[in-house]
């Protein structure tokens, strides 16, 4: 800064540098602040800031009006200021059995969903990997594609598929296999499918381009040195890839853990999921206070696997 | 690592592309569908692409949407780029740590989360300062845009760390300013 304000006063006595030149020349000096405080300051208002208003309501009171809850500063007469902060959102959603089960039965599917997934994903990357110049852009490019599709319109047509007039009940019927539909949609099974189909490709990705930097001859030295496909999977494939295994992994979790339209859509009432418990406490209840503190909540719980997953999301793309 | 797929990886990767493109290819074909029920089939038909052509609610919301795409790519591309560039390219800055969080934390981050944080932001702006007015356009666009940086700024980051600097320094050698 203090070489920039002396630049600042020599042109000035100098007099020679136009309002432009000036601006240029401030740009080129500073131009590493510039550039980081862009970026920074989107994050910090639109990405930070709304989680301290949420975290602030979770501590008020429901009250109706708009908006519905207390606020924390209040000025009495005289003005004297009083701060009001209550934690019993926190103790009821800890109290309440339904936020505690609702949020295991969540991390029960997210994680049953992420070994399918990874069990998916692991042998479709490599089979990618391994595919010859030609095949290996367009296998990709089919990986990717269905993002460019409207993901709620991949869900409706799993809604299609699975409905009890839906192609598979169908189909079935059709072949003789059963005579009544088998109920596969609004179960717990539907939003398995919806998740490891929408999650897969999240999965694929990083673990593709984790693998593609392994080096084929450590394959070769052990296969040389007797080894057998397996083993060799296991003693070196296996571990080089560990990046790309824990970084798809928490990219299917994390997300997975808080889904509201899947579970909505292909569950309907019988699958309870916490983010569909936080909306429906926002829109239905209205009860802001409880729903911020089950975000809030939900925040804290996930924090440390986004931790893990910044870290191994760098490792996954330098392949090391 | 090219050649070499067992067939086991091969029947894999059959699976995997089936499961990703059974139920598109079956929604497009269901689009010709004569009948008004979805699961019912009655016949083919492009009698929906006219009634969608002709619908302006559609175009509307069309028109709706690429407009909050373009702004979004425009700005979410820009200020990813400069997030990717601080990463991997200014070695260490105060409040590093605490962007690189912020930077990857919207991709994996449960949208509702993030959406209703927003929105109560969103709220509590109009209470104190009457800004936003209405949420549309601009709120939309604004989420948007937090959203998409986060898959901009990894991209490209991994693009940069695969580059090296090499380019950049012999370009400065050269006497290029940085821009």
């Amino acid at each position: 800064m203090n070489i920039g304000m002396k630049n600042d006063i020599s042109m000035k006595v100098k007099n020679q540098n136009s309002i432009v030149d000036r601006f240029l020349r401030r740009l080129q000096e500073n131009w590493r602040s510039i550039v980081i405080i862009i970026p920074f300051v989107w994050l910090l208002m639109f990405f930070l800031f709304p989680f301290f208003i949420v975290a602030k309501i979770s501590l008020a009171e429901i009250k109706i009006a708009s908006p519905p809850f207390t606020s924390m500063v209040e000025w009495a007469d005289g003005g004297i200021m009083t701060i009001r902060i209550v934690f019993d959102n926190f103790l009821y959603i800890i109290n309440d059995s339904l936020y505690i089960n609702t949020y295991l039965n969540s991390v029960k599917i997210a994680s049953t969903a992420t070994v399918i997934s990874l069990l998916l994903g692991y042998p479709i990357a490599y089979g990618i990997v391994r595919s010859g110049p030609i095949a290996k852009p367009i296998l990709l490019f089919m990986v990717i594609l269905p993002f460019w599709t409207s993901f709620l319109l991949r869900v409706y047509a799993w809604m299609g598929l699975l409905a009890d007039q839906g192609t598979i009940n169908s189909l079935l019927i059709a072949l003789g296999f059963i005579n009544e539909p088998i109920q596969m949609l609004y179960s717990e099974f539907a939003v398995y499918i919806g998740i490891v189909y929408t999650y897969l490709p999240f999965m694929i990705l990083p673990l593709y381009a984790n693998m593609e930097k392994l080096d084929s001859s450590l394959n070769e030295a052990a296969a040389d040195l007797g080894s057998k496909p397996t083993n060799t999977f296991f003693k070196v494939t296996l571990p080089l890839t560990m990046p790309g295994v824990i970084a798809g992994s928490l990219l299917v979790f994390i997300p997975a853990s808080g889904e509201y339209v899947i579970p909505d859509l292909l569950g309907g009432g019988n699958v309870q999921m916490i983010g569909r418990v936080l909306f429906n406490e926002f829109s239905r209840n209205t009860d802001w206070p409880v729903a911020s503190a089950v975000a809030i909540a939900m925040l804290f719980l996930l924090v440390f696997p986004i931790i893990i997953f910044q870290h191994y999301q760098g490792k996954a793309a330098e392949g090391n | 690592m090219y050649g070499k797929r067992s067939k086991f990886l091969t029947v894999m990767l059959t699976i995997g592309m089936a499961f990703f493109y059974i139920p598109i290819i079956l929604l497009v074909i269901y689009s010709f569908n004569y009948s008004k029920l979805v699961l019912v089939w009655g016949g083919w038909s492009t009698r929906w692409y006219k009634v969608l052509f002709e619908s302006e609610e559609v175009w509307a919301a069309v028109n709706m949407s690429l407009k909050i795409a373009l702004v979004n790519a425009t700005f979410a591309t820009i200020l990813g780029m400069l997030a990717a560039l601080s990463m991997v390219r200014f070695g260490k800055f105060r409040g590093r740590t605490l962007f690189g969080g912020m930077l990857v934390a919207p991709l994996v981050m449960p949208e509702v989360i993030t959406g209703l944080s927003l929105l109560v932001m969103f709220i509590t702006l109009k209470q104190f300062f009457g800004w936003p007015e209405n949420r549309g356009f601009a709120t939309i666009t604004i989420a948007h845009i937090t959203f998409s940086m986060a898959y901009v700024a990894v991209t490209i980051q991994a693009r940069l760390t695969g580059m090296g600097q090499s380019l950049e320094e012999a370009a400065a050698d050269l006497g290029a300013k940085p821009f």
